[in-house]
């Protein structure tokens, strides 16, 4: 398993270079320049060149790549051209809270998908299973914007029960309607996944096996048959993970969040070439430790799994 | 089966009920309840987007202004068409319009202790004058002298009337040593002389700004002011109903008849000097043929535009500037909307149903862009609206690739600061038109120099002749800025940008 694991970081190097060749690439390539972003309306001709020409966006984009990637190989991915910070210092003070968020969602998504999805199974074309079903459909169709505003007006405006945006000082009050937003969606294709999978799993041989030598059911469902039907949820799981890493612009935008989707956005918005990089590799690494996690996980719930990463390399006899 | 098709038709019904509940709103408590009966000291305002930078000498953006001018103070300021005294007592300027000489007050301090001298406004000048943003507006100035402590000369070159208005009331007033061991980090580090000093900047989340104990002024009813990002209009609105925000710049405008109506908050909507209008490419086909516009100007009802296309948030408007702007000669008009003329002179021109295109690079514009589509449809001209991303759309108005657009520009209340976006020099930046005229680049050459107000105007008279009987634009409206707000809370007045400071709010319950 540790070959395995080192081999999947050997991996990040050629992810890392390729994600920010493209990124650098579509930066320098889409119209706009920087200058115009930070001089603004009153600036001349001649200031916005004179600038463009002071942060090297006239010399060859190769040129400006390779700056950038001996810049980086020596830890300094650049400032930000819009804050003039360095740019992780503006990711990191914006991970925490998306991170936060992340894992609270996902957490809750799980903890609602899970055992309505296993209840809905073995309980298959019940009450609780065609509810589930309906809520389910719902909540993976609604727009998240939409439930958002609802939630807010629902909770904020009319009962007054929860803060409506980021402000003043944070509580776990405030976490309560973002969470809400991006873990019911998660959780609804938890729900259906689960569901199926779960389905799938009880009509097996081995599991009728079970049910025949007199086992229980909370064995048959949970030593049996939810280990294997847990396989292709952790990928979503995984999957959702790192899609609430990214951050959700739309829910940042109407909870006041200032997380890392916002300061991507606004990057990419004003040309803020380096920004917008050091971001989008941030996210790709992230999601590289995520589904690299994902993969050790599956190892541990299924051992023919990590029997596999096990045999790695090894040529197979014949 | 028949029982669950009955359970889901319950289910569904339920949904839409909880759906259409969440929108039917009780009339909403925006005051939260009052524990303590001494006045509050504390002011949250929503703003619509995140800050740059509060070096004032770097930054473009209007929101940082509105930050920054807590924390600086200018030598003047212009409200309401006068110049006030702000760091000054006195000031005079030559009879050739070359040496202004301004004297300070004696009690001002900086935020960090340090004593304002004309060593400051020195510094202060020189550093403008090789700032990207100021450079244009100082570039006139030779020399920057200290008389004596509380004495500060400016030689300009030649003269040049915009000066109070684009430098004394403009370059913010810094301290040398504040600024040198600031080094790099200046713009996270603003020290001024203004009510406020900077306390933190959560960078994206919001900006805390206290009130300066050693003002040299009048001393501010508001202690601590909170400037919050919140870039969605429906939420800033609704923080501002329940309490948690107390004057949001953002509403969605279709929410301000109702707030108008319930009463509940009060609704400001200050004017600014922007000035929104529809863009040509006067080179582009049928654009370049003043029959063709004139066409295009009859048909313009701004009115229906205002309304439909900007949710009446917006003043309807006749001129890309007004008599608020000094230069502004109020001879010469935009025609008016009529369609029947926009056909006679449509039928002047080769134009035979072509669909030309008009681009925009945001939302908002879109939709100035639709109304305007419907209004030109009746006259037989036909455009199709493109939304780009912003970028690419100004990319593409800069460089010329585009017919037709609207934009809004902000500019300062002088004749002389549109040549950024008129003179033949400024092709291919801000000069969108593509104008290249003799007459309206001498006027501004020639214009910016003549102390004369009445000679002024008339050196500036070409300019508008040649915008409005040449069409050039058509102007639509004056960008309006929206301060919705706890009605216990009162605000002085509104700048021409459209924004209060914080020194002019105050509690009244």
């Amino acid at each position: 398993m540790l070959k395995y694991t080192f081999k999947r970081l050997l991996l990040l190097l050629p992810i890392l270079i390729g994600v920010s060749f493209i990124v650098f690439g579509i930066m320098s390539f889409t119209p706009g320049d920087p200058a115009t972003e930070i001089l603004g309306p009153t600036a001349t001709k001649e200031q916005i060149a004179e600038l463009n020409e002071e942060m090297g966006m006239n010399d060859p984009f190769l040129v400006r790549y390779f700056r950038y990637v001996f810049h980086a190989v020596t830890g300094d991915f650049g400032t930000s051209y819009r804050t003039q910070k360095p740019v992780f210092d503006e990711i990191f003070s914006r991970f925490g809270v998306t991170f936060r968020l992340g894992v609270l969602s996902i957490c809750v998504a799980i903890l609602i998908g899970v055992p309505i999805g296993i209840i809905s199974a073995v309980k298959q074309y019940s009450f609780i299973d065609f509810t589930s079903t309906i809520i389910a459909m719902f909540f993976a169709a609604v727009p998240q914007f939409w439930l958002a505003l609802m939630l807010v007006i629902f909770f904020s405006l009319q009962l007054r029960w929860l803060p409506s945006t980021f402000t003043g000082v944070i509580t776990p009050k405030h976490f309560v309607m973002p969470v809400l937003t991006l873990s019911l969606g998660t959780a609804a294709s938890i729900i259906r996944l689960t569901r199926s999978n779960m389905l799938e799993t009880i009509r097996q041989d081995y599991v009728r096996t079970a049910r025949a030598k007199g086992a229980s059911e909370t064995t048959i469902i949970f030593k049996h048959s939810l280990r294997n039907a847990l396989l292709p949820v952790i990928t979503v799981i995984g999957i959702s993970f790192g899609y609430l890493m990214g951050g959700t612009v739309l829910v940042e935008s109407i909870f006041g969040i200032p997380g890392l989707g916002s300061l991507t956005i606004a990057s990419i918005r004003s040309k803020d070439i380096p920004q917008t990089t050091a971001c989008i590799l941030f996210l790709a690494v992230l999601n590289v430790m995520i589904m690299l996690a994902v993969d050790l996980l599956y190892g541990y719930i299924d051992p023919r799994v990590k029997a596999r990463y096990a045999k790695g390399g090894k040529k197979s006899a014949t | 089966m028949k029982y669950q098709k009955k359970l889901l038709a319950v289910l569904l019904v339920l949904v839409m009920a909880l759906g259409m509940l969440a929108g039917c709103q009780k009339t909403p408590d925006p005051t939260p309840p009052v524990e303590d009966p001494v006045l509050k000291d504390t002011v949250k305002i929503a703003v619509y987007s995140d800050f740059k930078s509060f070096d004032p000498y770097n930054s473009g953006m209007t929101l940082d202004k509105v930050v920054y001018n807590n924390i600086f103070d200018t030598l003047l300021r212009f409200y309401d068409g006068e110049f006030e005294n702000v760091l000054v007592t006195d000031y005079s300027v030559s009879e050739d319009g070359t040496v202004y000489t301004f004297k300070l007050k004696d009690n001002v301090l900086f935020h960090n202790g340090e004593k304002l001298t004309a060593d400051d406004i020195v510094f202060s000048m020189e550093r403008a004058k090789t700032s990207n943003q100021m450079a244009n507006f100082t570039k006139s100035i030779t020399k920057v002298e200290a008389v004596d402590a509380l004495t500060a000369k400016i030689t300009l070159e030649e003269p040049y009337v915009p000066f109070l208005n684009a430098v004394a009331a403009q370059v913010c007033i810094m301290n040398e040593k504040a600024v040198t061991e600031a080094g790099e980090q200046v713009s996270l580090k603003p020290i001024g002389t203004g009510p406020y000093t900077f306390v933190q900047w959560d960078a994206g989340a919001q900006v805390v700004l206290e009130r300066f104990a050693d003002y040299h002024d009048e001393e501010p009813q508001i202690k601590t002011a909170t400037y919050v990002v919140l870039t969605n209009p429906e939420t800033a609105l609704i923080a501002t109903q329940t309490g948690e925000i107390d004057l949001t710049y953002t509403i969605p405008p279709i929410a301000a008849p109702q707030i108008k109506e319930e009463g509940l908050l009060t609704l400001d909507l200050n004017p600014t000097m922007g000035s929104g209008y529809i863009v040509m490419n006067l080179e582009a086909p049928f654009i370049k043929d003043v029959n063709f516009r004139k066409a295009l100007a009859y048909a313009t009802n701004r009115e229906e535009i205002v309304e439909f296309g900007m949710d009446g948030i917006a003043e309807a408007s006749t001129h890309l500037y007004d008599e608020q702007t000094v230069g502004y000669t109020g001879e010469f008009h935009i025609p008016d909307y009529n369609v029947e003329k926009a056909k006679e002179f449509l039928a002047k021109t080769d134009y035979a149903g072509e669909t030309i295109s008009f681009k925009v690079g945001y939302e908002n514009y879109k939709k100035i862009g639709i109304v305007y589509q419907e209004q030109l449809k009746k006259v037989g001209i036909n455009i199709s609206v493109e939304l780009l991303e912003a970028n690419t759309w100004v990319s593409d108005m800069k460089s010329g690739n585009y017919s037709m657009s609207t934009i809004v520009m902000t500019i300062d209340p002088d004749v002389a600061l549109w040549s950024t976006t008129l003179h033949s020099n400024a092709i291919g930046g801000y000069n969108f038109s593509r104008l290249n005229d003799e007459a309206v680049d001498a006027a501004f050459d020639n214009g910016a120099s003549i102390l004369d107000p009445a000679q002024r105007k008339e050196a500036y008279a070409p300019i508008e002749q040649k915008l409005y009987e040449d069409v050039v634009l058509i102007p639509i409206y004056r960008r309006v800025v929206t301060a919705c707000y706890d009605p216990d809370l009162s605000i002085a007045r509104a700048f021409n940008n459209g924004f209060s400071s914080v020194e002019d709010m105050a509690w009244t319950k």
